[in-house]
């Protein structure tokens, strides 16, 4: 029975990760998957735009390309919409047993599985991250498991970054991951703060291991270019200005609050406790907080990482506390309340996140989120328009899915691929900064698909631009006059 | 390791002048000139305004001004000693501040050392925020506060008396005044949590802090707008269109450099933490709040950094001990073996004057760096903060001049500046006061300065006839390209667009044809592509994109040089003799110009491909 609960628990943490598919970067990493799948080579240089065409492309991500079309192909959008939900299942299923093996009494496992959840809502998309997610779950414990003397799986992790190399770029983290433990494992002999050296596990084999995987990680097509591009990425100043997801976290919005509650947990409960963590803890969590301060997107690698850790802090709190109170709270009544906030939290969760978006789930031919350009793009299929073609960023991708080859784009997610230039016309087009009508001159710009009510196309109606084409969600623009809807 | 006394108290002075140099060379962004105008008018009718006499969108609003007090001397001190004088005396106030803190620190025990850096990080981590506002004085009514309660304040019962009385004139001065209250309340909360985890029996001295915070929150309603003061930054956050516009209530953005040091803070504090077990519940009450401030907005930044700054040198000192205490066996055989190999340099490295040193020369050298930024005459605070010439002083000539037609939609930046300037002649759109002005025309202002879709209605809506925008606004773009708007004046930095009726044909024949220079950037781009286009060969691109260049600026020596080198090279000598002909008209004796007439010349004396 208690199986049964703890599954349904993650279960219900997994599900409420379901949504129809609305990720900016799928239509491309789809059109991608069909091009490998269709040409049965693997693109090297951009084929789908025309500010880009012929430059270097390093697809870390094509193997998931791959199994992304392959889903689209066997069970459409809603089994793209599944997908996630099973990777969640996995990673949420690692974390609990990593957090029990660590001693961390189940329903408060279950209840910090669930906090995860809650905190990583949003992310969980048909999208590679999914796969570093799981990745990074699983050499955590791993990782923990041979530090605390449990069980020796090192082995493994050189087949688990080889396939994580294939898949998605974030493999690098895995890397880092390593990399810290390692640091921290020779630092905690140098200093052993948490007494822990006794039980210490081997150094040596650590460090083969290590080697093991940073050799695995060059087995894919790219070799150590696959390895050099993420951190070339998060050093592209340009890029993490300009996309919300490598912006810092927004915390003054209340989707954030649970992730901060879960960092400042880190400021609070450590004093509470009276052994002293690892320093190689310490070196993890500071290097998470470092980049989830950095970029928004690492909050799901912060709190997959660092749950865990949170689990064994709490329950060495809540042991001090009990002890100081003389054992005053008796133990039925603190697993009931934590029984009791485990399906407070459930409810919230499946109120608040799934229940508004069952509906455009189960609908006929649902299973993606509205937003899209859909109707602007059978438009532009009816009536071709020449271009060359200026588009909104977050749609560069969708607009390749269903336009190519008949179109080319100006820009999309792949922005490591655009050249300094390309990217700096781009903003100044979209800003609409001084400048901007000399810059649609420069490029031969003819056509211009962007989200209505921007002010570029307020400055574009004023400057006489035709509208060919205009809904609730985009607008068509052609230079001079062209063909109306 | 000890630090002797002499060097200890160099080290503070080094600190201090840090501190010092960092908010010398911190400029003011926002606000101070409503502050002067708000000033000049307090003092010129007598009374403090309790309605917005300033916009015509907010005339007769209720308008709390909580600082009322600090205006009136920023007003008296600029018109008696002038601007740099009143940077001098806020890095002062800021110094004062930090000397607090140090002194906060040093009374905890913490290590000299630690205390001169964690001071002088924390000055750092907020040195985008040292303003000539009133939130200086706020910071060092927060110092004071935590000084007073510091670790032991139980046996200092009678300097209670300080809280109300700092109290009543931090209350005129600054709305700030209810985060000393709110800290009060913290304090309460962590040393009540403290008497019960693990229980404890002295409840006494908490009874004597309840009754001195209460006595404080009486003080505080002893300013001219009373409970209404307290209230008011309450109201504030509360509102949803004012936090989620304004910048200062946003998160900060850890890509920026100038916030490195308040993550060097928070990653401190954290690892700190981690380590340090005998930690005061109160610390660690105050390490949740104030980081979750500092994460919430930049504008409370510089709270944090002040009320962190003592905690964090006290877990620092207790932590770096405890992991020096647990050093293994080789870390010291590891020093030894250093020590035999560095015979001349080990025993000066144990004196403890030689630490001293170190931490000297690292502060020497930040204020080194600070000290240059100060100076430097194009950016430095000592020329440019304060100073008018980094607003649209010429635009606002030429408003005044030319007597442009009101109501005048300006933007928020330069709200304030404009309002010192033109008011009573103009009355502003919107200024930095933005909880005067309510939603409604928070959300008309973005409507038009974001060039939203109903940014033309809203322009009719309230009747506007004159514009003044800077060349980098959307909205200077969507005017330019408009027939009902008519650009009457622009210089580097603004423009006055004027609605294009026969109402001010007067003013459009007295000002003529104004047109807008070619960005810079447009030709920038465009030459940086046919320098790439000419290096991998492609002469037709390098071709279209000169010419495209020279077809915005006829007369752009770079594009007229690089015209001649490409088509020279084409093999059209008389092209680019024409090309390099019309450089040395239009640029005679310039760089290029003789590097054309080198190449003409050679053309000359040996022609041929």
């Amino acid at each position: 029975v208690r199986r049964a609960g703890v599954l349904l628990g993650i279960g219900l943490a997994a599900v409420v990760q379901a949504a129809p598919v609305g990720d900016n970067d799928l239509w491309w990493l789809l059109k991608t998957g069909e091009h490998i799948v269709t040409t049965r080579t693997l693109p090297t240089t951009d084929p789908f735009t025309w500010t880009a065409q012929g430059q270097p492309w390093i697809n870390h991500t094509w193997a998931f390309e791959l199994v992304l079309y392959a889903v689209h192909a066997l069970a459409g959008f809603r089994g793209l919409a599944v997908l996630p939900v099973i990777f969640a299942f996995a990673t949420f299923a690692v974390m609990y047993r990593t957090m029990r093996r660590d001693a961390v009494p189940a329903p408060w496992a279950l209840a910090l599985v669930l906090v995860t959840a809650l905190i990583t809502k949003g992310f969980w998309a048909p999208r590679p991250q999914v796969v570093t997610y799981l990745g990074l779950a699983i050499l955590w414990a791993i990782l923990r498991d041979y530090r605390e003397r449990r069980s020796d799986h090192l082995s493994w992790l050189p087949v688990l970054m080889l396939l994580w190399a294939n898949l998605h770029g974030g493999f690098f983290l895995g890397v880092a991951v390593i990399a810290i433990c390692l640091a921290g494992e020779v630092l905690d002999r140098l200093f052993d703060v948490a007494g822990a050296q006794a039980r210490a596990p081997r150094l040596r084999r650590l460090g083969a291991v290590a080697v093991f995987c940073l050799a695995a990680t060059l087995a894919n097509p790219f070799h150590a270019r696959a390895l050099v591009f993420p951190v070339l990425v998060s050093l592209d100043v340009t890029a993490k200005d300009f996309i919300i997801e490598w912006f810092s976290p927004a915390f003054q919005h209340p989707e954030l609050r649970l992730f901060e509650s879960l960092l400042l947990f880190f400021l609070a409960v450590p004093p509470a406790t009276r052994r002293l963590p690892r320093l190689a803890d310490v070196a993890l969590l500071v290097a998470f907080i470092h980049i989830t301060l950095d970029a928004t997107r690492n909050i799901p690698h912060f709190a997959i990482v660092l749950t865990p850790l949170a689990g064994q802090l709490g329950g060495e709190a809540w042991t001090r506390l009990r002890v100081a109170l003389g054992e005053a709270a008796p133990r039925r009544r603190t697993r009931t309340a934590a029984l009791v906030g485990l399906a407070v939290l459930v409810g919230v969760a499946w109120c608040r996140d799934l229940g508004p978006r069952l509906p455009a789930l189960v609908a006929p031919g649902g299973g993606v989120a509205p937003g899209y350009p859909v109707k602007a793009a059978d438009f532009l299929l009816a009536n071709p328009l020449p271009g060359p073609m200026f588009n909104d960023y977050g749609w560069g991708g969708y607009l390749t899915w269903r336009l190519y080859p008949h179109y080319r784009v100006f820009i999309d997610g792949r922005i490591a691929i655009f050249p300094p230039d390309v990217r700096e016309d781009f903003l100044a087009i979209n800003n609409a900064e001084p400048g901007w009508q000399e810059t649609l001159a420069r490029r031969g710009i003819a056509l211009v698909l962007i989200r209505t009510g921007t002010a570029l196309a307020a400055v574009l109606r004023e400057a006489g631009w035709t509208v060919a084409y205009q809904d609730a969600e985009a607008i068509v623009f052609q230079r001079g006059p062209g063909v109306r809807s | 390791v000890t630090v002797p006394r002499p060097a200890a108290l160099g080290l503070y002075a080094l600190t201090l002048l840090l501190v010092f140099t960092v908010a010398l060379a911190s400029q003011t962004h926002f606000d101070f000139w409503w502050y002067l105008k708000s000033g000049q008018h307090i003092l010129a009718t007598g009374r403090i305004p309790d309605r917005d006499p300033f916009s015509f969108t907010a005339e007769g609003r209720p308008w709390i001004n909580h600082m009322w007090l600090t205006q009136v001397v920023l007003y008296w001190l600029y018109e008696r000693v002038g601007r740099v004088p009143i940077i001098v005396g806020k890095s002062l106030v800021v110094a004062a501040t930090f000397g607090v803190i140090l002194l906060t620190c040093l009374r905890r025990g913490v290590h000299p050392a630690v205390a001169a850096m964690v001071t002088a990080l924390a000055a750092i981590a907020g040195e985008a925020y040292w303003h000539v506002r009133p939130q200086v004085i706020t910071y060092l009514g927060l110092a004071l506060y935590l000084h007073v309660l510091r670790e032991g304040w139980e046996t200092r019962l009678r300097q209670l008396w300080w809280l109300p009385l700092m109290m009543v004139p931090w209350a005129n001065l600054h709305a700030g005044f209810v985060s000393g209250l709110g800290l009060l309340g913290l304090i309460v909360l962590g040393e009540t949590l403290g008497r019960l985890f693990p229980p404890r029996a002295d409840w006494r001295p908490l009874g004597y802090l309840v009754g001195a915070v209460v006595a404080t929150g009486l003080a505080s309603l002893l300013n001219p707008f009373g409970i209404q003061a307290l209230l008011f930054p309450v109201e504030v956050v509360s509102s949803r269109e004012f936090m989620t516009t304004t910048v200062e209530w946003f998160s900060p953005n850890f890509h920026d450099s100038r916030h490195r040091a308040f993550e060097v803070m928070i990653l401190l504090l954290f690892a700190g933490l981690s380590l340090a077990r005998r930690v005061r519940a109160t610390d660690v009450v105050l390490a949740v709040s104030f980081t979750h401030l500092g994460l919430v907005a930049i504008r409370h930044i510089p709270l944090f950094v002040i009320a962190m700054a003592p905690v964090l040198a006290g877990v620092l000192s207790e932590a770096a001990g405890r992991v020096w205490a647990a050093r293994a066996a080789r870390v010291d055989g590891a020093l030894r073996v250093a020590a035999a190999h560095l015979p001349s340099l080990w025993p000066c490295a144990r004196s403890a004057w030689t630490h001293a040193a170190l931490v000297g020369a690292l502060l020497l050298t930040l204020l080194a760096s600070y000290a240059i930024r100060v100076a430097d005459p194009r950016t430095g605070a000592l020329a440019q903060d304060l100073n008018e010439t980094r607003y649209p002083v010429r635009a606002i000539d030429f408003i005044k001049r030319e007597q442009v037609p009101a109501p005048l939609f300006n933007l928020y930046l330069w709200g304030g500046y404009e309002l010192w300037r033109l008011y009573p002649d103009y009355q502003v759109f919107f200024d930095g006061r933005t909880h005067v002005y309510g939603e409604r025309v928070v959300r008309d202002y973005l409507s038009v300065a974001m060039v939203h879709p109903e940014w033309k209605r809203v322009l009719d809506r309230w009747g506007i006839q004159s514009v003044l925008t800077s060349g980098t606004s959307p909205l200077t773009q969507a005017l330019e390209t408009s027939r009902d708007w008519r650009l009457v004046f622009v210089d580097h930095e603004a423009l006055v667009f004027v609605r294009n009726t026969a109402a001010h044909q007067g003013l459009f024949g007295r000002v003529g044809e104004v047109v807008r220079p070619i960005p810079r950037r447009v030709l920038r781009v465009a030459l940086e592509a046919a320098a790439r286009a000419a290096e991998r060969g492609d002469d037709e691109a390098a071709l279209r994109q000169l010419r495209h260049v020279l077809g915005l600026d006829q007369t752009n020596p770079v594009a007229l040089y690089s015209l001649g080198a490409v088509l020279d090279r084409q093999g059209d000598h008389e092209g680019a003799g024409r090309a390099w002909e019309e450089l040395r008209r239009v640029a005679p004796g310039s760089e290029l110009s003789a590097r054309a007439e080198a190449a003409l010349r050679k053309r000359r004396e040996r022609p041929g491909p």
